[in-house]
């Protein structure tokens, strides 16, 4: 979201991806209910952890790199990557949901 | 049954914006529950289903966001209920509410901003085969389409390993280009494969205009090669931890 003209990408609150980052792992704790609700982020960590580091991982940047051509734009093997990302996101989201189901009286 | 979800908290003659609106279909504006020098935003909630919507997560975030541009405000992490007013009172606001009240006097007349700069994958990519004759030889072999597993899984393991060097020098400059415009800085983890660096700043309100000049500035400089984004004004959610657990 652009609010205003230039390179900026400016925007006064997250999407979905950053606030999941802020508001599940940080900020006051009172009891047990936000202890389960931090399933999620656990989740979401173990992913991003998993997309740096793996075999996979290191095979799409090398096609990426292949596929590097002064004509293209862009490479489309870590467009994969960061949108693997975003589907631990909705696995995350989807994790706090049943995490706050399991609480409930 | 109606419960109270909490948002954060505040000091106690905190103003709350009027257009700011809770969790829930009613989507009612959050009140305070006020205990001395400090109060817990909160808002009633009535359903019995589970929270962790999407739009749950959202709205939370645009609650503590809105307070931010009007207050001080620790935020509180996601997803806490209490069925009265009066528990609130009693296990949030009691117990803590000197430390609450402390952090909050040194969180005054600041505000957090997210700085996150991506890079371009296909001209940092370029930078990285430019600069590195392995991965150039690497490269071309792969390309050829003649290269053993191994050979791919060498060369991602070098693009890897240079493009994490670019990070960090990448992480260093943004770091000295805003060192004088903020209070504070913490680095944050990085969230997906073509991002660079995030980054979050504690900023005084009075020099908001300087910090988002320099931001921008950045952004700039970097276009082309990096996309830089600019959350903000935010809670603090990358200080308040630390301000409650002591000194910084």
């Amino acid at each position: 979201m652009n609010l205003q003209a230039g390179q900026l990408e400016r925007s006064a609150t997250g999407g979905l991806a950053e606030v999941v980052g802020m508001v599940l792992d940080k900020g006051i704790v009172v009891d047990a209910f936000a202890r389960v609700s931090l399933v999620g982020i656990e989740v979401l960590t173990v992913e991003a952890k998993i997309v740096v580091s793996s075999i996979d991982t290191y095979l799409r940047y090398a096609d990426a790199m292949a596929q590097l051509d002064a004509a293209r734009p862009a490479p489309q093997g870590l467009t994969g990557i960061v949108e693997d990302v975003a589907g631990g996101l909705g696995a995350a989201a989807i994790a706090v949901q049943q995490a706050a189901g399991g609480v409930r009286p | 049954m109606t419960r109270w979800y909490l948002y954060g908290v505040v000091p106690s003659q905190a103003h709350i914006p009027g257009e700011l609106r809770g969790l829930g279909a009613a989507a009612p504006p959050p009140t305070l529950a006020t205990h001395g020098a400090v109060a817990a935003v909160v808002s009633p909630i009535d359903e019995c289903r589970a929270l962790g919507s999407r739009r749950d997560l959202l709205t939370h975030a645009r609650v503590l966001d809105g307070l931010a541009g009007a207050t001080a405000v620790l935020p509180a992490r996601f997803g806490m209920m209490f069925d009265e007013l009066e528990t609130i009172v009693a296990q949030v606001l009691e117990p803590r509410g000197a430390a609450f009240s402390e952090a909050l006097a040194r969180l005054a007349g600041l505000m957090q901003f997210t700085v996150t700069v991506r890079h371009v994958p296909a001209a940092v990519l370029g930078e990285v085969l430019a600069a590195d004759p392995e991965i150039a030889e690497l490269r071309d072999l792969v390309r050829a389409g003649a290269a053993r597993p191994d050979v791919r899984v060498r060369l991602g393991e070098l693009v890897a390993a240079a493009l994490a060097r670019r990070r960090a020098h990448d992480a260093r400059c943004l770091h000295a280009v805003l060192e004088p415009h903020r209070v504070a800085a913490v680095e944050r983890p990085v969230a997906a494969a073509d991002q660079a660096v995030s980054a979050a700043f504690l900023v005084e309100r009075q020099r908001r205009a300087g910090f988002e000049a320099a931001v921008e500035r950045l952004a700039v400089e970097q276009a082309g090669r990096a996309r830089v984004r600019l959350l903000g004004p935010l809670a603090p959610y990358d200080f308040a931890d630390a301000l409650l657990d002591g000194p910084t």
